[in-house]
């Protein structure tokens, strides 16, 4: 279990989109309106619903994010650059 | 060009049909990720750290125009416009949705191309020499032996689930070993003896990842004829034998490695014993078959163009001649010229072709070289046919797609994997380094003064960028949630196959580029001439000069001496005298 507070996440099965979840329950592929979780045992349901939603997303986990000006932020490299996407520019046609 | 047979080409259509089907059954919870999951690796669907990722095969690297026109709709069509050119000599996308990759499939299978055993736990796509055919130092093009292995391992049921993915590579030019054929599961070097009869090298057990192994020779000449009954005997071995218990001990490296390689033959050669001089060898019929589906070339009876050449790279127009110089290379048919596109533009990511520079390419090649083209495992292309007095014009033709970039084999021809941008795997960004390094050194006349020499790099220790047979690796990895990047020199991936050694403490991201740039300095200030190769100077001094470079406040920091994990294996000499 991630360390706290968190933010679960996972994939939406159907296009492989990075999802989080809403304090409301939605899944949105915006981190800033993820749900912070504080509470180990909350964290732990939030990821038991999230498995039995199978059709739609796959491989839910939680991971550590502090609080900034109201909004999650990722604690490591990897999550900052799962919510924001490659930190190099995308190839562009011309 | 092998153009598929009605078997092949049913096989591929049954296959994405067969998809279609498990995809539909994922997407209306019929089953589970953890069910799903084995049968999406299996068609080359990964899951990535931004969407699902979809590896296409290229078997052997060898592309037609018209497949690579399809390879850029479906980059127009279902991804965000560009394509990733892997060191396997396929392609990637990067974000595919999994309820269009069924209709991917069959847009593919109608090219006669697909993604069987691009991942998973199988042989994968056996890579060639990306010269492979038209090469001058060639005695035999090794193409239809790679047609021949990817016919009898493909849906191979014995070897569906080994312990382990499995890579085989295979050149036929003796005296450059382009493919890398001491770094994969099995390599093999196709030879001629004093009699003129053609056999196999096989060697086995090299590889990458966290494991770094040259491979050893367990058979010096294997009769051509007998190719699929040894390596069926390989895998046997290694699918008997192979560790299942701990994925990162599962190659046949470790396996080679622990037997060692004369225990390891024997077992080969018991199981060979029950199978040779059977049903399963080769017979000329067969391979002549398979060599009948190889479309020659059409070559023109042309004077030799050597001298031709050499004119260009010496011509008042410096960038084509900067171009001929580092990008060509001499054809065996008289006339003609190989050419390498860099797809190492400055600032891009290394091996990201757009879509519409891969039209431009299709276009090129049917005007340039028959329309045909090849995938190297440097993530570059070739142009294998092109007549040497094209060259100016096909040269014209890539400056605005930038694709004419002049620095094939040089220090900014980066091998790169996707690093932490796109990987789950990875621990450290890796493609912001090379487009740094490429930036640092953006000018020619510079590389051309530095000469050949390779930089690999990688965001873990898997290596998919190879980083430890770079002549300079890099290797990105995580220290308390930071990016630091280790370097190692001396690798070698050719006939002088070599692993390349840590020099240090790794450096922060900030400081890598820089690290680099005091490594080359340091090099062009030791050489004994502009002629010593970067590899050569290094293993005439040692590590020792590069060391200093590198960490100039090593002695005030009292830094520790290189990593005692430095890789386990290197033929970086020691210096019997210092250099200067």
């Amino acid at each position: 279990m991630a360390a706290l507070p968190a933010v679960v996440t996972a994939n939406e099965t159907e296009t492989g989109t990075v999802v989080y979840r809403t304090p409301d329950g939605r899944l949105s592929p915006n981190l800033s309106e993820a749900w912070v979780v504080e509470d180990a045992e909350r964290l732990e349901a939030a990821l038991a619903e999230l498995q039995t939603q199978q059709a739609i997303v796959c491989d839910p986990y939680a991971f550590p994010v502090k609080v900034e000006a109201g909004v999650p932020m990722p604690l490591s490299t990897r999550e900052r650059i799962r919510s924001q996407g490659p930190t190099v520019a995308l190839p562009r046609a011309s | 060009m092998y153009q598929y047979d009605e078997i092949d080409q049913r096989l591929v259509e049954e296959r994405a049909a067969q998809f279609r089907g498990q995809v539909a059954r994922r997407l209306a919870g019929e089953i589970t990720e953890d069910e799903f999951k084995p049968l999406r690796l299996q068609n080359g669907v990964y899951m990535q750290l931004h969407a699902y990722m979809l590896r296409i095969a290229i078997p052997y690297g060898f592309l037609t125009s018209r497949r690579l026109r399809r390879l850029a709709h479906i980059a127009r069509t279902y991804d965000k416009g560009y394509g990733h050119l892997s060191t396997r000599q396929n392609i990637q996308f990067n974000w595919i949705k999994l309820v269009d990759v069924p209709d991917i499939l069959d847009e593919l299978a109608d090219v006669q191309m697909h993604s069987i055993q691009t991942s998973g736990n199988c042989i994968r796509n056996t890579t060639a020499d990306a010269y492979a055919g038209v090469a001058r130092d060639e005695i035999e093009d090794p193409r239809p032996w790679c047609e021949l292995i990817r016919q009898w391992s493909t849906f191979h049921p014995e070897f569906a689930f080994l312990p382990r993915k499995f890579k085989i590579a295979v050149t036929g030019a003796p005296d450059e070993d382009r493919a890398a054929v001491r770094f994969h599961d099995i390599g093999l070097r196709i030879l001629e003896n004093a009699e003129g009869q053609r056999g196999f090298e096989v060697i086995v057990g090299g590889g990458l990842g966290r494991t770094p192994l040259v491979g050893e020779v367990i058979h010096e000449f294997l009769p051509q004829a007998s190719l699929i009954s040894y390596l069926e005997a390989i895998l046997r071995v290694y699918n008997l034998f192979g560790r299942r218990d701990n994925k990162f001990k599962a190659r046949i490296k470790i396996l080679v490695d622990a037997l060692g390689a004369a225990e390891f033959k024997r077992l080969v050669d018991e199981e060979w014993a029950l199978i040779k001089d059977s049903a399963i060898d080769v017979t000329e019929e067969e391979l002549e078959r398979i060599r009948r589906y190889f479309i020659p070339a059409a070559y023109e009876e042309l004077p030799s163009s050597d001298a031709r050449l050499a004119s260009f790279s010496l011509g008042k127009d410096r960038a084509f001649g900067q171009w001929v110089r580092n990008n060509t290379r001499h054809h065996k048919v008289p006339g003609y010229t190989i050419v390498t596109i860099a797809v190492k533009a400055p600032g891009q990511p290394p091996g990201d072709l757009t879509h519409e520079q891969m039209d431009a390419l299709a276009d090129l090649s049917e005007r340039y070289t028959q329309g045909r083209l090849v995938v190297t495992h440097a993530q570059n292309l070739v142009l294998p046919d092109v007549k040497t007095e094209d060259l100016p014009a096909l040269h014209a033709e890539l400056l605005p797609l930038g694709l004419a970039t002049a620095n094939a084999g040089k220090l900014t021809d980066i091998i790169c994997c996707p690093g932490l941008d796109y990987c789950t795997l990875a621990n450290a960004t890796s493609i912001p380094i090379a487009e740094a390094i490429s930036a640092r050194f953006d000018d020619v006349d510079y590389l051309n003064d530095i000469g050949d020499v390779s930089l690999k790099m990688s965001g873990c220790i898997n290596a998919c960028g190879h980083h430890h047979i770079g002549n300079i690796g890099v290797l990105g990895i995580d220290k308390r949630g930071e990016e630091f990047y280790q370097l190692m020199l001396g690798g070698a991936p050719g006939n002088d196959a070599a692993i390349g050694k840590i020099l240090g403490p790794a450096f922060a991201k900030h400081e890598i580029v820089d690290a680099v740039d005091r490594v080359i300095q340091r090099y062009l200030t030791l050489r004994e001439s502009p002629d010593e190769p970067f590899i050569d100077a290094l293993r005439r001094v040692g590590l020792e000069p590069f060391k200093e470079a590198a960490y100039p406040d090593a002695k005030k920091d009292k830094r520790p001496a290189a990593s005692a994990r430095a890789a386990s294996a290197t033929t970086v000499a020691a210096p019997e005298t210092q250099g200067t």
